[in-house]
């Protein structure tokens, strides 16, 4: 398939777009359910038509075609077949494509599955999943088409940026698009339920796993491109607060308070309004972050060069947020729900504070994102808002939610009582109070990490008692072995234990971050043969090693590292050279415990023959990957409850509506 | 017609951010102001890197200079070598006008003096001390940057990467009305 | 309530509360230990660290000067290092930088002018929202209690009347 072919595919889906974006509405003025089926059909059909396209790129990069200028600029022939195939979304044009391909595949599962249930909301909601596809399709027909040729063809690429040649870079943006783009189901059925004046509780129920999706793969996504910074750009460090970062932060923070209050809505008919709310900003939100990203507006690292697509994105999101809430605020007497929390204490206050800190946060990070643009706006010079801002505003928020999981746990619906809470704080406190005896003997003397393991333990000690609690009482029960009666308290919850499941990982992240407070740094300069010391480590450093890996030229110390004499792990930190690209990159050498990594980066190979390197001690890094595997399995537990409606056959089946 | 306050409160609040975002498409994030401009140049004291004699900034009050900071291992440096010989040969040789000094920065002299006549460059050239003592007092983000100081002394612009001919040219004409203006006597 | 309570009867209390005394006088006996007083110049560079991590890198721009190998940072750190030396203090140092980078330089605003709105901001709008809706729970709150169980909705349940709703509109739009 060559890239012309490929581009009247692009037209081809844009033209059923702009039929999915019509004619469900004409479906539902002339009352004819056929039309509303071609458009479900037309969304499924946009999908193949979009894949067709990137094929035609896919084929474009395997092929070394760089007559297309996509793959010139991102690729060449020496890369390995793998950065190949993923520099497909290395690059703007690219990546606008490979959104569309996402939000394709979810719409015509939307399509595809939504066929005889959520009758009422469904054209809707394949109308404002086609007003997206119009737009992104507008963009990769016209200012952004990954397919443009040129003449005549280059014999070589430009090469794909070295810092994406690393498999984190490869799993990293699919992953957060899959999160993004994700929040486009819920935001959708939820626009469909407000046209409608359907506001009831089914785009909730409905959307529930769609929610859990995009929450997990935004997770996911933002956890590995923190790994990715961590070992590829060699400060140090995981998450650097830079604009691009803080744009997917965002819509997670919005995401998660949009995802709990849900459940609110869903089990205490609360929020129905702020439901609307939250989902409609985690939208916007999402979509800003492709602005970030693309426009150039915000001073970043990973920002792609300034484009024209800017403006497209930012009249895009403006005009979506107008609508949006011009449509809830139409309807919010329809939504206004007269079920508020009973008591103070109760289950639903706590989740009152959750979605308090969750967007408190959130916008913290947004005003911090924006500042220097508004400083700029007002005074007219420069300033910087970076890590030290973000830290000392978001951590406090930070570890009160992590304390809130624990008191969450324990608190009852409707209400509550003190004597009841007292009593059982008792443990949990006891439990924090340990914790931090404990930290104090292993030297810990940070306020700031001694809160979070005080929180985290408080969380940890509520977590482990409710579910020993449930697990003794099912034991009895049932006379069940041990492990068994853990399995089936699980599955028969699953909302509940999924969800402690993820707040255990929600536990390790916060015991992980909590290691930047006391990390410790060493710049050291050691001759050939001689040792130096970092803390309880002695490095020995025997000599320079030149080798080849893959299409890089490496450069690297060999460091023996020794504690108390005994020889622990020959490193190799070292500087790599790429051919597309001058600069040398930093290529560090990480010894991982559980106390802490042992991060090492070569900083330069010095004239008269000694290394200088950079020594960081990271306590507890590894604690936050933990996430990794409880989060996954947090999700796959969670997915797989279903909330009472959904359990129920629809009505729409039992009034056969055809 | 939505009446209610909440509306148009959201409405307006979007209103302002998309207005703020509109704004930073007019302004380039990359490019930061220097406070120095305005300022008096700070003062400094360099041996010539083939060795011929010193040089004090402050002793060349009365002519405008062209301070240039480069290195050899900056390609945007080489770009801008031959207009800045060039401006040299024209304002400074044959005009008496305008003096041209590069300093090199994190560089090696004999880097530095490859570079130099591989370029074939006859101004002063001087290096930089590796503290960076220089760099630093010009607040240096990167080479090349190139500081325009007027007769008085005082830094009238500041070019974040390689100069051009108009700019010379037109930061020479700039200075010169300066120096006409009765305002600047205090600078010598 | 279903909950039942995880509180120990009086004598398993009390071995708690001495267990937990115990691990803190561990850790006060500790903690002399730990924290050996350092070495003059690892003080130093303790403080150059300290004071490196609020500046931000020239040539980099994401990160700080602190973890940042490019040639203008190193001779920043050094900067900061003998400025210390000769027994500066931290704000002199930042002074000395901001006078010739600009404000840019420092990675968190100063809580002064236009920072002022930054650094507060966040928690002014925090607590406000918080200080409504927790006084529209808490009035919300007294009103139940004045009210029988379900009082607002008559005998209907929740879910029936939700039912009712969506037939209701259902029957309305004729869909
Ligand atoms: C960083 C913090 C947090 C994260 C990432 C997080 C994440 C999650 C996720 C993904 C779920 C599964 C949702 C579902 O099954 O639909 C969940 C469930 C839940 N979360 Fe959180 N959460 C956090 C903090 C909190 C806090 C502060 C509260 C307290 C108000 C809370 C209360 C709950 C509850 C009650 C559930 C349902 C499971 C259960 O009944 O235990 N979470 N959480």
């Amino acid at each position: 398939m060559t890239p012309t072919i490929g581009y009247i595919f692009l037209t081809a889906a844009l033209a059923v777009s702009l039929y999915g974006v019509f004619v469900p509405h004409l479906g539902v003025v002339r009352n004819n359910w056929n039309l509303i089926r071609s458009a479900q059909f037309a969304t499924i059909l946009n999908l193949v038509f979009v894949l067709a396209a990137s094929a035609a790129l896919v084929q474009a990069f395997v092929g070394d075609d760089f007559g297309v200028v996509f793959v010139w600029e991102n690729s060449s022939s020496d890369l390995p077949l793998f950065y190949k195939v993923s520099a497909f979304w290395g690059g703007m044009d690219g990546s606008l494509l490979f959104w569309e391909v996402v939000l394709a595949g979810m719409s015509a599962l939307v399509a595809y599955l939504y066929q005889r249930t959520n009758r009422e909301v469904i054209p809707y909601v394949i109308v404002t999943l086609n007003i997206i596809h119009v737009f992104l399709l507008l963009l990769l027909v016209t200012y952004s088409n990954p397919l443009a040729t040129q003449l005549p063809v280059p014999l070589e690429g430009r090469g794909l940026n070295p810092l994406l040649q690393h498999p984190a870079m490869v799993y990293h943006p699919p992953m957060l698009y899959l999160g993004y783009i994700g929040f486009s189901i819920p935001f959708a059925f939820a626009m469909g339920s407000l046209v409608r004046g359907k506001l009831d509780n089914e785009w909730v129920v409905t959307t529930r796993r769609w929610t859990l999706f995009a929450w997990y793969f935004l997770t996911m996504g933002q956890m590995l491109g923190g790994q990715w910074a961590y070992e590829e750009l060699g400060w140090g460090g995981y998450w650097a607060w830079d604009p691009v970062e803080n744009a997917a932060f965002m819509p997670w923070l919005t995401g998660t308070a949009f995802l709990h209050s849900v459940m609110l809505q869903e089990k205490r008919n609360m929020m129905k309004v702020w439901n609307m709310v939250l989902i409609i900003v985690t939208f916007s939100l999402s979509i800003l972050g492709t602005f970030i990203v693309r426009s150039g507006v915000l001073n970043s690292v990973h920002a792609f060069a300034q484009s024209e697509v800017g403006p497209a994105f930012l009249i895009f999101i403006a005009l979506a947020m107008v609508v949006a809430f011009t449509l809830l605020f139409k309807r919010i007497k329809l939504l206004e729900s007269r079920h508020t929390a009973e008591n103070l204490i109760s289950k639903e206050s706590s989740f009152l504070l959750n979605n308090l800190l969750f967007v408190g946060i959130a916008f913290t990070v947004f005003l911090g994102t924006v500042f220097p643009l508004l400083a700029e706006a007002i005074r007219g010079t420069k300033l910087s808002v970076q890590g030290p801002f973000f830290n000392t505003i978001a951590a406090p928020l930070g570890i009160a939610l992590l304390a809130l999981i624990g008191v969450c746990t324990l608190i009852a619906w409707r209400h509550s009582s003190w004597r009841f809470l007292v009593r059982n704080f008792r443990i949990p406190l006891g439990g924090a109070l340990v914790a931090v005896g404990f930290s104090f003997a292993m030297g810990v003397t940070h306020g700031g990490a001694l809160a979070v393991f005080a929180a985290a333990a408080f969380t940890a000690t509520v977590l482990t008692l409710d579910f020993s609690k449930a697990v003794i009482v099912r034991k009895h029960q049932g006379d069940y072995a041990w492990p068994e009666a853990a399995l089936q308290t699980v599955m028969r919850n699953q909302q509940r234990y999924g969800g402690m499941v993820l707040h255990w990982g929600v536990v390790f992240v916060f015991i992980g971050l909590a290691g930047n407070y006391f990390s410790r740094e060493y710049n050291l300069t050691i001759p050939q043969g001689r040792t130096a010391t970092a803390g309880e480590y002695q490095l020995l450093f025997k000599g320079f090693k030149s080798y080849q890996e893959n299409n890089a030229q490496l450069r690297a110390a060999e460091i023996e590292l020794y504690r108390d004499g005994e020889l622990l792990e020959t490193l190799l930190p070292a500087q790599s050279k790429y051919p597309t690209s001058a600069e040398p990159l930093t290529e560090v050498a990480i010894r991982r415990t559980i106390a802490h990594d042992f991060y090492l980066a070569m900083a330069s190979e010095n004239e008269d023959g000694s290394v200088t390197l950079r020594v960081l001690i990271n306590p507890l890094v590894v604690w936050a990957w933990m996430g990794f595997p409880l989060f996954t399995l947090g999700v796959g537990i969670a997915i797989l409850y279903k909330p009472k409606s959904l359990r129920e056959p629809a009505l729409e089946r039992q009034y056969g509506v055809a | 017609m939505i009446r209610s306050w909440k509306f148009w409160g959201v409405l307006s609040a979007i209103g302002a951010v998309v207005a703020l975002f509109a704004y930073g498409f007019t302004v380039d994030p990359k490019l930061v102001p220097s406070p120095l401009v305005g300022k008096p140049a700070a003062d400094f004291t360099v041996q010539q890197l083939n060795g011929e004699g010193a040089l004090t900034l402050s002793d060349l009050q009365g002519t405008p200079v062209l301070l240039n900071f480069w290195a050899s291992w900056c390609v945007a440096c080489r770009d801008e070598a031959a207009i800045l010989q060039e401006a040299h040969l024209l304002y400074d040789v044959a005009q008496n006008r305008l003096r041209v000094i590069g300093v090199a920065i994190q560089d090696t002299p004999e880097k530095a003096l490859a570079f130099a006549e591989r370029f074939g460059k006859t101004y002063f050239l001087a290096l930089d001390d590796e503290a960076g003592t220089i760099g630093l007092d010009y607040g240096l983000y990167g080479v090349p940057e190139t500081f325009f100081i007027d007769a008085g002394g005082r830094i009238q612009y500041k070019q974040v990467g390689a100069v051009t001919r108009e700019l010379i040219r037109t930061m020479l004409d700039e200075m010169a009305d300066e120096m006409a203006s009765p305002k600047q006597e205090k600078g010598s | 309530m279903n909950h039942g309570s995880w509180a120990l009867s009086t004598p398993r209390l009390r071995a708690v509360f001495i267990i937990m005394a115990l691990v803190l006088l561990a850790g006060a006996v500790f903690v002399p230990a730990a924290s050996v007083p350092a070495a003059d110049d690892e003080a130093l560079e303790r403080r150059v660290l300290e004071i490196t991590d609020q500046l931000r890198c020239p040539t980099c721009q994401a990160i700080s000067v602190k973890d940042s190998a490019a040639g203008f940072s190193r001779q920043i750190t050094g900067k900061v290092r003998a400025m210390l030396k000769e027994g500066q203090s931290e704000d002199e140092i930042k002074a000395f930088f901001v006078a010739r980078y600009g404000e840019w330089i420092l990675r968190a605003p100063k809580k002064q002018g236009v920072g002022l709105i930054l650094w507060l901001l966040p928690g002014l709008a925090i607590a406000a929202v918080g200080g409504w809706v927790g006084y529209v729970a808490f009035r919300a709150s007294r009103r139940g209690e004045d009210e029988p169980e379900g009082g607002r909705h008559g005998e209907i349940g929740e879910a029936e009347r939700d039912r009712i709703e969506r037939d209701l509109r259902r029957f309305e739009e004729g869909f």
